[in-house]
């Protein structure tokens, strides 16, 4: 390295990079933002690397690299007594140091972004790390060659890219088992395993390839070849590069279409595998391995009579990964594509039946490409998915008629076709109550095989292109079995009545609760949210600013109160939207139901 | 061991082309070294070679009496270089350039570097970027002598400048290598900028010297020799292009010569002219 060199740098290329940081911070943040309400972990900073690494690599190697043969300066540094070699190692190092640092920050900033909301092993986390700095060395010494072949480094950034392109489309293997892009492959995200050694050896010696390709165009001879290389590309070469990729273009569009891609394999855990599902369930805390294997054979036999039933095309793995520090209520999905299975992080004393019905829930809606949560047939979705691993379970079905049997009447006439805004009022507990007592009032009418014959006809894998404005409406199948949603309805409303009658008692026993949200715009302080309740001695208030499109809040940020009343931690501004919810954990049911949940607009 | 460049048989080839083909030469101590040749004829690889920026395929190179494969790091910290194009950064300016150049010479002498660029009048805190290329040879003159370096070497400095200013850029070199008592090497294709600096001249031709010495030397050694007959050179004479002959001084007063026969003194142009369109032999062998 050289001193007087890298301050040179600095003060070249300083404004430029000053301003790259600036987007990439932009980005950066934007991109763990979106993967945070998504994915959790590291979500965002795989795809903050994978979509922002190699540009800031190409704008380093340009600016460091590049610059100095095109601007001629290379000539200059050789006059001056300093090695030709030194020259090329501070370079190549500073670039490598910018990058490593790039990937160190954005780790930090994910790290602690998922330690908001998760408890995380630093072992885990550094192991992150570690593959995030293999793929930025890897990233960063194919840029530096590219950069020391002077005019050629974009076609060699589009043949890597087109090789990349071609060996998924022809061979089949999975994007993110590619040598290199395996370090953000989906278990790193996750944080779950550190990928195989080999992944690190094939990233290490491709960064050792590249470093010596490029060291090689950057000594021997001189340094005669960079700096030929650096000359403008003739108006042959151009033409030759555009017929170069447009053939190459026209031959990968002629070839066969990429095999189905494997799913992902499990490889920790307890593992049970069914006839169309496999599981892997991760033992963590108080689910212990015996727990694990029982979870994991229960998920797969919901799943496979499931796909029996539906007749669904897709068989996702699914993994659960019990992990200590979450509420017993909460249950996150890795935004992982569908057919890369169903990766579920739940509590170890998450309810088991919970648990079985997220995963009946993820495995129609992945099936139907997500068009199964439609408001016009979402309640049948959660209706299914909470009957489904209590339908044989008697005593499970009352306990959820209780459950429904709490939820206030009566509910608007729309209530379950309008099913976004019937959730957020009643909350995940109590909107699945209510969409069980839906379903299981439809299996009382109609049969449990008339009524899964319906779903099978509702439940379709859609079209993937126009004809999809053409599939039957969920409104149309269930007419042809004899029912409407009115009657349904009112006779879920009714099967309701008949429930509080059955549990009336253990309803007595329940607190009369009452909440109450409030904000009021003082001098100096700005707009403040209040939230009181009363029958309850904690409660928890969840809350977030609306952005003016949003309909579905998502995961909202959660404030445990012990009292009566709290100011939220948020400060909106005037014209903000601003959802405020408070729950309470019910004893007699079971599970946190919602007190009240009220959109505030300020103006 | 008292010459400050000693090249012996030194060889450069780019692929198939031999850019030097057993170039020799010696240059003394404090002395002004003109180096003659025309586009192509190997001046800049030479100095290249000297300055470490190119290896040699073979010969020797000798600098200040140390035998080298390839200049150092360390040897070049010994040199002062003025390139034919000066490609500075083109945001820095004069006295960033000097700052950052600087720290490359343990000898760097910071108030010589400003008081020769107000001698050579460039402007230090204009991007160097902005400055005519004659200032931006004076900028590059400044930035080779602000070490103190005993060897200056020069590869065709001035071809871009005009007259006035290639006469003020010489002076300087002449005055200063004097001051000094620099070693100056100047590479160049203008005999008359040579003729007036160097004290010593080498041409070179193809990769190889044709022929070195004092200039008046080369005067009394290359003559011009016309006749109405066809004279063929008698011994320890050789032709070295047309009616341009080449021997040992003592031999020219003793020679007798035909009736009808002339024999005249050739300015350096003339020899250079001579030598730059023949064989590089001829010259070697003389």
């Amino acid at each position: 390295m050289s001193l007087p060199l890298l301050r040179k740098e600095a003060r070249e290329h300083g404004p430029v990079l000053a301003a790259t940081a600036v987007i990439g911070l932009v980005a950066m943040f934007t991109i763990l933002g979106v993967a945070e309400d998504a994915g959790g972990r590291f979500v965002g900073l795989a795809r903050f690397l994978l979509t922002l690494g190699p540009l800031i690599a190409l704008v380093l190697a340009n600016r460091l690299l590049v610059r100095e043969y095109t601007g001629r300066t290379q000539f200059f540094l050789e006059t001056l007594p300093i090695g030709r070699a030194r020259v090329f190692a501070t370079k190549w190092l500073l670039g490598c140091g910018l990058m490593l640092l790039t990937a160190w920050f954005a780790w930090a900033v994910a790290l602690r972004s998922a330690r908001r909301a998760e408890v995380l092993a630093s072992a885990d986390a550094f192991g992150v790390l570690e593959c995030a700095a293999a793929y930025c060395v890897a990233v960063w010494s194919f840029a530096a060659l590219a950069g020391m072949l002077g005019r050629y480094r974009y076609l060699a950034w589009g043949a890597i890219g087109l090789a990349a392109l071609l060996t998924v489309n022809i061979t089949g293997v999975p994007f993110f088992y590619l040598p290199i892009i395996r370090l953000l492959a989906q278990d790193v995200q996750m944080a779950t395993a550190l990928p195989e050694t080999s992944a690190f050896v094939y990233a290490l010696a491709f960064a050792a390839v590249c470093l010596v390709a490029a060291a090689a165009l950057a000594l021997v001879g001189s340094g005669a070849m960079a700096s030929t290389l650096a000359q403008r590309m003739t108006a042959r070469e151009r033409a030759f590069a555009l017929v170069a990729l447009i053939a190459v273009g026209t031959i990968s569009a002629t070839l066969q279409p990429k095999p189905v891609q494997p799913p992902f394999a499990i490889t920790r855990g307890e593992r049970f595998e069914g006839r169309w599902t496999r599981v892997g369930v991760l033992p963590s805390g108080t689910l212990d391995a015996v727990s694990a294997q029982s979870l994991a054979r229960a998920i797969a036999d919901d799943s496979d009579a499931l796909i029996d039933v539906l007749d669904l095309r897709a068989h996702p793995p699914v993994f659960v990964l019990a992990q200590q520090g979450l509420d017993r209520h909460v249950m996150q999905r890795a935004a992982l594509r569908a057919e890369d299975g169903i990766v579920l992080k739940v509590a170890p004393n998450a309810p088991t039946e919970n648990v079985r019905m997220l995963v009946a829930h993820s495995v129609v809606a992945d099936a139907t490409l997500g068009r199964a949560m439609k408001d016009d047939r979402h309640v049948l979705l959660d209706g299914l998915a909470t009957y489904w691993p209590l339908r044989d379970d008697e005593a499970a079905r009352e306990r959820w008629w209780l459950r429904a049997a709490a939820i206030a009447e009566p509910q608007p006439d729309d209530y379950l076709t309008a099913w976004a805004e019937t959730s957020e009022r009643l909350g995940e507990c109590e909107s699945l109550a209510l969409a069980f007592s839906v379903f299981d009032t439809l299996t009382q009418r109609l049969g449990r095989d008339a009524t899964l014959e319906s779903m099978k006809k509702i439940f379709v894998e859609p079209k993937d292109d126009v004809r999809v404005l053409f599939e039957r409406r969920p409104a149309t199948a269930l007419a042809s079995a004899g029912v409407d949603f009115s009657w349904l309805a009112s006779a879920a409303s009714a099967a309701r009545e008949q429930a509080r009658e059955r549990h009336e008692a253990e309803l007595a026993r329940r607190p009369v609760l009452e909440a109450a949200v409030d904000w009021r715009n003082t001098p100096g302080r700005g707009i403040e949210i209040e939230t009181t309740m009363s029958g309850a001695a904690r409660y928890a208030a969840y809350y977030r600013v609306l952005s003016p499109w949003t309909t579905d809040a998502g995961e909202m940020p959660r404030l445990d109160v012990l009292g009566s009343s709290a100011v939220l931690p948020l400060s909106p501004s005037r014209n903000d939207r601003v959802l405020a919810v408070i729950e309470v954990d019910d004893e007699v049911l079971d599970c946190p139901v919602r007190v009240l949940a009220e959109r505030l607009e300020f103006r | 061991m008292n010459d400050a460049i000693r090249l012996t048989d030194l060889r450069v080839r780019y692929g198939r082309v031999r850019a030097l083909d057993g170039l020799s030469l010696a240059v003394a101590r404090g002395e002004i070294y003109g180096f003659l040749g025309r586009n192509g004829a190997g001046k800049t690889t030479t100095l290249r070679v000297l300055m470490g920026i190119v290896g040699a395929d073979g010969g020797t190179i000798e600098l200040f009496g140390q035998p080298m494969k390839r200049v150092s790091v360390a040897t070049k910290r010994n040199i002062g270089y003025v390139s034919q194009e000066q490609t500075y950064y083109p945001w820095m300016t004069p006295a960033q350039l000097g700052r950052f150049v600087a720290a490359f010479y343990p000898t760097w002498d910071r108030e010589e570097y400003a008081r020769l660029l107000r001698v050579l009048d460039v402007p230090p805190e204009r991007r160097s970027g902005t400055l005519s290329g004659g200032t931006r040879t004076k900028l590059g003159l400044a930035l080779a002598l602000a070490p103190r370096p005993p060897l200056l070497l020069l590869d065709e400095p001035t071809s871009g400048l005009d007259p006035v200013a290639r006469r003020e850029f010489n002076d300087m070199v002449v005055s200063m290598a004097a001051e000094r008592g620099t070693t100056v090497f100047l590479s160049s294709h203008l005999v008359d900028e040579v003729e007036g600096v160097a004290t010593r001249v080498g041409i070179v031709q193809a990769g190889r010297t044709s022929i070195e010495g004092r200039v008046d030397e080369l005067r009394d050694r290359v003559r011009r020799v016309r006749s109405q007959s066809q004279l063929e050179p008698p011994p320890g004479f050789a032709r070295v292009r047309g009616d341009v002959w080449l021997a040992d001084g003592a031999l020219w007063s003793g020679a007798e010569w035909p009736e009808g026969t002339s024999v005249e003194p050739l300015p350096l142009e003339e020899i250079f002219l001579a030598f730059a369109r023949t064989d590089a032999a001829v010259g070697a062998a003389a």
